[in-house]
């Protein structure tokens, strides 16, 4: 048994402390997550503390083996919740660039592939996102968006591929 | 290929500064609701039943209970004010009787169960309207056997009848009402059920004593009978089936 099983067990047996561990231990992934889908920081914190809300109201209903993909999916959900609600439909470079002197080059280059990240179509990006920017397997980012693994695949493959053509026409490579 | 996906790990894998303090502000939310609305814990349906058993199926069982005194102290009645064999005529058609009352008497229970619709039951358990029913259905299953068995029981103790046509004579009618019952719980609205459900009863009542006017009633259980049997209570899962697993017009 993992250390994320033995503590959502101890959660679902009414264990607080364990419940604050879990928190602790996705709230960074899960604010890289949001950061991606929020317009600003304060939104993203928002959307993760209502993922973790959302988390303990559905967590007697997890039984699959995946937390990582139950976990994303809620603040998928979530994110789309906001954005329905108050969000604009600018997508903003995330927060955490290497701006550093000797690596100022490498930083211009991140955030030129993450501007051409964000201007895949939404079903690419997510895909992209949860793949490159959360480090999710295929099976988990199926679980997540709720897609055929083998669509996933394809989808992801023709993201990169558009990607690959756009770097190529502008001379990025 | 690899060397895009590599540089996109890179990218896009960027470390996030976390605010400790917006952390802490997260770890006591997610507290608070936790405090607020505990997880509960899960329980099957076979431990549902039980737990029912206590709340609802004993009330439910004592009405069957009242029932099945009623039907045997009116067969016995029969039985002592009249001649042997005009009981013995009269007999098929009394046990028809009693399988088609202790069917409709259970209708006042699954009407008490479905009128609110067991809202309140249904959201502080893990089970939906329609699971709720059928463990009431369970519960007045095994009243109605248990009244039936009883009936059949005095019917051979007395020696008025075989087993085979004792279990006839109760049976086919009671499943008849049943499944009408059943059929009518799925396809009509639930204020328009205990009318049309006693029409039903009556309209079967009405059937019987034609089949006894015109003697038509099977001297012997056949395969005949017995298929019908096996039809009937098929036929009487496939509607609990669709109560359980399907809206209707009682369940929403």
């Amino acid at each position: 048994m993992t250390r994320e099983d033995q503590l959502i067990k101890r959660c679902k047996a009414g264990d607080a402390e364990a419940l604050d561990e879990l928190v602790r231990m996705y709230y960074p992934d899960i604010l890289r997550y949001c950061l991606w889908h929020a317009p600003d920081r304060q939104s993203a914190e928002d959307a993760a503390q209502e993922t973790f809300i959302k988390m303990i109201r559905h967590l007697q209903s997890y039984t699959h083996q995946y937390f990582r993909a139950f976990l994303y999916r809620i603040a998928a959900n979530t994110c789309v919740d906001m954005q329905r609600r108050k969000w604009t439909s600018a997508v903003p470079l995330p927060e955490g660039l290497t701006v550093t002197e000797d690596g100022y080059h490498r930083a211009e280059e991140d955030a030129d592939l993450q501007r051409l990240v964000s201007a895949l179509p939404p079903e690419q990006r997510e895909l992209v996102l949860l793949r490159f920017a959360q480090q999710l397997t295929l099976r988990e980012m199926a679980e997540v968006t709720g897609l055929p693994l083998r669509t996933v695949q394809s989808r992801l493959r023709a993201a990169l591929t558009k990607l690959k053509s756009t770097l190529s026409e502008g001379g990025w490579e | 290929m690899k060397s895009l996906e590599k540089r996109l790990s890179a990218a896009l894998h960027t470390q996030t500064a976390v605010d400790a303090a917006r952390v802490e502000q997260t770890v006591q939310a997610v507290r608070m609701h936790y405090a607020a609305k505990p997880l509960r814990p899960r329980i099957g349906f076979g431990r549902f039943i039980v737990l029912q058993a206590r709340l609802s199926g004993i009330r439910m069982w004592l009405w069957q209970g009242l029932v099945m005194l009623a039907l045997l102290c009116g067969l016995n009645l029969v039985q002592a004010n009249a001649n042997i064999l005009f009981t013995l005529r009269l007999l098929p058609f009394l046990l028809g009787c009693c399988g088609v009352a202790t069917v409709t008497a259970a209708i006042p229970l699954v009407c008490r169960s479905v009128r609110y619709r067991m809202y309140e039951m249904e959201h502080a358990c893990y089970f939906s309207g329609a699971q709720l029913l059928l463990a009431r259905l369970l519960f007045i299953g095994a009243g109605m056997l248990l009244t039936l068995a009883a009936t059949v029981g005095v019917v051979i103790g007395h020696r008025w009848l075989g087993v085979g046509c004792a279990v006839l004579y109760v049976c086919i009618p009671c499943l008849a009402t049943a499944c009408g019952d059943l059929a009518l719980l799925r396809r009509v609205p639930l204020e328009r059920f205990p009318v049309l459900g006693v029409v039903l009863g009556g309209g079967l009542v009405l059937v019987m004593r034609l089949m006894l006017h015109f003697s038509w009633y099977p001297q012997q259980f056949g395969i005949g009978c017995g298929a019908l049997c096996i039809g009937l209570v098929l036929l009487c899962a496939v509607q609990v089936y669709h109560l359980a697993h399907t809206s209707s017009p009682a369940m929403g």
